[in-house]
């Protein structure tokens, strides 16, 4: 069920929280590609773009997530808990969970962390979908260094081709790699004329808005698959992590910890 | 003896057909691969046929979804380019996922020599070797394939089967006994000659000329049933691969037991620089058969 505005935005803060809690736990993680999607998962999970909090994980006519970015996958872990899926980590036996996607966690749709894997897979999801019957959309959360990988292409070649209208594709575009900008590294603008050409309706909304993003990926797009370009920063919620390659995956002191902490829940 | 089916491309896709009309869900996916057999069933379930052109990396990925969404993915296309260019979607998408999925992989060793290095699949056997959970088959009789695949279609994670161009007759002889994934002539020799592949057929004529007992596996991981007991038994056992040097056998069977005590191994294969050599079947199998024979003589 829809949850007021100002809730959605209160759950992204505390998912933002559960993030710095997980990686500080870890000792490991990728911080900045951990925050820059949260407005994404609030929107997909409980906006609720996806049915699976209704359906329940175990139904065949679950909508399906795959997180390709894999790296990014505390915010994930932190919606599945919040979701009742993923138990809490016990205190008496913390032990971190895997620092990239695997199937063995619960939630997990597959298992990702070795980019350019993710949207394939997604559109196996969608065609499988339509071979047995069960009426479920296909959501695959991309990077934006990840479209250098050919095998992306390729996927966006065969699901346009094929009309796989059941999948969509969103794009978490912060403009930033794990050393530099993308567009130093590989430019990928004009981003949404290459979409396009390749067959896929386009859009693109601010990736911290979350009625944009759900309204975007909600929109009756007709028979194309949907790709959503949303324009996030990357640790986004933390004013020293924002737009920093160097918080693509150190892992912040206590200190940091809780000045993030404070940052996030607008303290600072 | 009569072959039911002309080659084993169709007894792959017979089988396939044959699970199809029994409501199996699978789907088969190829990188642009053409065979009468699999005409034939796209013409009859043209929804469980997927062509995704030459994109093997993505072929894989999508294999991988299917399976993970309760259809069997069966993917159909040259050795050289599955285990090479998608080495790391079969690796993490097949394998590691540990979904339930099947590989026709067309032209195992130097099935395709003539057509040069790019074509050629030595290093197959010894990538799909580092792969936890996979069942790589390579039978030589195309009924063997026809069961190998239905066998693989009520199997477990990846199943990976050979199929070659080369069909050999299966062996009449008495001196013959017939087990699932392996067959064995007993000459009552203190030495057994080992292979798999179309390279048996030389191999077993080598045996016996020189009136040695030979083993060929038509399932070559994981080692099957009753194998390791016998080929323990032996004092001296040679392994013949079309593969690359140092082959895969020795370090399958001794990672199989802890248990056993295994006899000398001696390995024969083909040189690392084969490749390069622009080789044929033929060329490689003279090459081979040279090499066993200074070893038994």
């Amino acid at each position: 069920m829809a949850t007021a505005e100002n809730d959605l935005e209160l759950l992204a803060q505390s998912i933002r929280l559960e993030v710095i809690d997980e990686i500080v736990f870890a000792g490991k993680g990728h911080i900045g590609p951990a925050l820059s999607w949260v407005e994404i998962g609030v929107a997909l999970y409980f906006g609720p773009v996806m049915n699976v909090s209704k359906v329940g994980f175990d139904s065949p006519d679950r909508d399906r997530f795959i997180l390709s970015k894999g790296h990014g996958c505390q915010t994930l872990y932190a919606i599945l808990r919040k979701l009742g899926v993923l138990e809490r980590t016990s205190s008496k036996e913390p032990r971190p969970l895997p620092g990239h996607p695997d199937v063995e966690v619960p939630g997990v749709e597959a298992n990702s962390g070795s980019l350019g894997h993710g949207l394939g897979v997604g559109l196996g999801m969608a065609l499988a979908g339509q071979a047995l019957g069960h009426e479920y959309n296909t959501y695959v959360l991309l990077g934006d260094g990840e479209l250098g990988e050919g095998s992306v292409w390729e996927a966006l070649m065969l699901a346009g081709h094929l009309q796989a209208s059941t999948l969509t594709a969103i794009i978490d575009r912060n403009g930033l790699g794990a050393t530099a900008s993308t567009e130093d590294m590989l430019r990928l603008e004009p981003l949404e004329d290459k979409l396009e050409s390749f067959g896929w309706a386009v859009s693109r909304v601010d990736g911290h808005d979350i009625q944009a993003l759900v309204q975007a990926l909600e929109a009756d797009v007709g028979t194309r698959p949907r790709v959503v370009i949303a324009d996030t920063v990357k640790g986004k919620g933390v004013d020293f992590m924002e737009n920093q390659v160097s918080w693509h995956h150190k892992v912040p002191t206590q200190l940091e910890a809780e000045q993030a902490r404070a940052y996030i829940m607008g303290i600072n | 003896m009569t072959l039911r089916f002309s080659d084993h491309r169709d007894a792959a896709f017979g089988a396939l057909v044959n699970s199809l009309e029994e409501g199996f869900p699978l789907m088969v996916l190829t990188n642009d691969m053409g065979a009468f057999g699999l005409d034939a069933l796209a013409e009859q379930f043209p929804d469980r046929v997927l062509n995704v052109g030459i994109q093997e990396q993505n072929l894989v990925s999508v294999a991988s979804g299917l399976a993970l969404s309760g259809v069997t993915p069966v993917i159909f296309g040259i050795a050289s380019h599955l285990i090479g260019r998608a080495y790391e979607q079969v690796r993490l998408d097949l394998a590691y996922a540990r979904v339930h999925s099947i590989v026709l992989s067309v032209g195992p060793g130097l099935t395709y020599g003539v057509d040069g290095p790019t074509h050629q699949a030595l290093h197959e056997p010894a990538m799909l070797r580092t792969l936890p959970g996979v069942t790589y088959t390579y039978p030589t009789h195309p009924d063997e394939t026809h069961l190998a695949v239905l066998r693989a279609l009520h199997g477990r994670g990846l199943q990976w089967i050979s199929l070659d161009k080369h069909v050999l007759l299966a062996p009449e002889s008495k001196e013959v006994s017939v087990h699932y994934g392996w067959k064995h002539i007993r000459r009552d020799s203190s030495v057994l000659l080992i292979s798999f592949g179309s390279a048996i057929e030389m191999v077993a004529e080598c045996a016996r000329h020189h009136r040695v007992d030979c083993a060929q596996l038509t399932q070559v991981m994981p080692v099957p049933a009753g194998f390791a007991e016998v080929l323990s038994a032996y004092e001296r056992v040679v392994l013949v691969e079309e593969t690359s040097w140092p082959g895969i056998l020795s370090g399958i069977f001794q990672s199989s037991s802890d248990d056993l005590c295994w006899p000398s191994f001696t390995i024969v294969t083909l040189p690392l620089e084969t490749p390069l050599g622009h080789w044929s079947r033929e060329e490689a199998w003279r090459e081979l058969s040279a090499k066993l024979k200074r070893e038994l003589e």
